[in-house]
């Protein structure tokens, strides 16, 4: 059937301790500090590219285009700059990967939801820096249908504007409505607004951002080094990576469970909390599962019911099914 | 049991699902297509067994219900509030920490579309 023997290169997402990226304490960090990202960190990120790709970034080829990108014209090579073993994947040959338009917009904007809120205080910040680089490039602020949250059943009209922008940008052709000169008129609109709400929430903004500044410095190098890892995947591998980042449980299923069994219908917030929490947990899950299989060596073939089954025993055992099962040990002890 | 009041709720609202056909095991259960794509970008093969599947969807089913379970009777009597989940979840790091993640996505989200129908108004 084509069952692929599973190779090292997809182990690597759940290579835990290797890389800084995968689930665990990429996710974690993130959280903590995705609501509070100082945006002028992000503008440096925006603005100067985080590799020495000076003469290079002017030179990004359409190939680059279709890379995965987190600003413009940056670090197209970072595939073959990047030898310093950060990433334990050998740079593929990315060169050579072919996308097609649609998905790497799709992708682009996905991968971007890692900047997301950093870029929506980028937005709000604006007002700081008039004449920063960053005003002339229209980042997407916020694509809803990149986050989880939103997967791609819910298209809003403000996605498809998102991604209109990017391929206007980034691809250089024109956008189905108008010449990217609307967009970026657009975009002024928004920091036009931003700044009026900025205002009204500046005092305690900056009571929130002070104490964080120390952090953030983590948080970019993070960030850089989700860029360079995903900017050195292979076609496999990104497909993997969108599978994962995009899945989630729908949320009128959820309401629909929720209502059955308790009679009582939940709010939306809480269907959202539900949802995401139902994720995680089968990702505890199926990573468990996977460690069960290769511990038993049965890696050629996907994963089989008592491999679960073992791995529901082995979370029970460790004490992480705490809701709603199985009692809570005093941590201290 | 419980798979059979899932059953009849899910063929009732098929016609609601705007997705590309689904094959026949799909439509009896909730959350195949999800956690095949799950399985999938967790590490698993693109092509997992159904009893699998079938396994998972049930550990996760049963794990919704338990939390709402516990949510019930944790605070508010015969409500599910935000507050019930982040007491159960505090614990657990990671799941906490993805939560509040999650909401606090949700409004920058909310607001960023109120900001753009702001601009679009004034356009």
């Amino acid at each position: 059937m084509g069952r692929k023997p599973r190779s090292e290169p997809y182990g690597a997402f759940r290579v835990r301790n290797q890389l800084t990226w995968p689930t665990r304490t990429i996710f974690s960090e993130d959280c903590q500090k995705a609501a509070a990202r100082k945006a002028k960190m992000k503008l440096k990120t925006f603005a100067c590219p985080p590799l020495p790709l000076g003469p290079n970034a002017t030179t990004a080829t359409s190939m680059s285009d279709d890379r995965v990108q987190f600003q413009l014209g940056s670090s197209p090579e970072t595939g073959s700059n990047l030898d310093d073993g950060d990433s334990l994947l050998e740079p593929k040959e990315t060169r050579k990967r072919k996308a097609s338009p649609i998905n790497t917009e799709q992708k682009r904007a996905k991968i971007t939801n890692v900047g997301t809120s950093s870029d929506f205080h980028a937005a709000l910040t604006m007002l700081d820096d008039p004449d920063d680089q960053c005003a002339r490039e229209p980042i997407i602020y916020i694509d809803p249908a990149a986050l989880s949250l939103a997967p791609t059943d819910e298209p809003s009209e403000f996605s498809q504007h998102a991604l209109e922008k990017d391929a206007a940008d980034l691809d250089g052709k024109p956008t189905t409505d108008d010449a990217p000169f609307a967009n970026i008129s657009m975009d002024k609109e928004m920091k036009a607004i931003a700044p009026s709400t900025s205002k009204i929430v500046t005092p305690e903004k900056e009571e929130i951002i002070l104490p964080l500044r120390e952090l953030d410095e983590e948080d970019e190098k993070q960030r850089l080094k989700m860029q360079v890892l995903i900017s050195n995947f292979s076609q496999e591998q990104l497909n993997r990576y969108e599978a994962y980042r995009r899945s989630t449980f729908p949320k009128s299923a959820i309401r629909r469970l929720i209502q059955q069994y308790t009679g009582v219908s939940p709010g939306q917030q809480v269907v959202i909390a539900i949802a995401g929490l139902a994720k995680v947990f089968a990702g505890e899950l199926i990573e468990e599962a996977l460690d069960c299989q290769k511990a038993a060596e049965q890696t050629s073939e996907p994963l089989k019911p008592h491999h679960i089954r073992q791995a529901y025993y082995s979370l029970d055992r460790k004490g992480k099914l705490y809701p709603p099962k199985g009692s809570r040990k005093n941590p201290l002890f | 049991m419980d798979e059979e009041d899932d059953i009849f709720g899910s063929d009732l609202e098929d016609e609601e699902k705007k997705k590309e056909p689904m094959r026949e095991e799909d439509k009896k259960f909730l959350f195949r297509r999800e956690l095949r794509t799950m399985l999938y970008g967790f590490g698993d093969e693109k092509v997992p067994f159904d009893k699998t599947l079938e396994t998972l969807e049930a550990i996760v089913i049963d794990y919704i219900k338990e939390l709402c379970a516990k949510a019930m009777s944790v605070g508010k009597p015969e409500r599910i509030n935000l507050e019930d989940i982040h007491y159960l979840i505090r614990r657990d790091q990671k799941k906490s920490s993805r939560v509040k993640d999650l909401l606090s996505m949700s409004e920058e989200l909310k607001k960023a579309r109120r900001h753009f129908e702001q601009t679009k108004m004034n356009l």
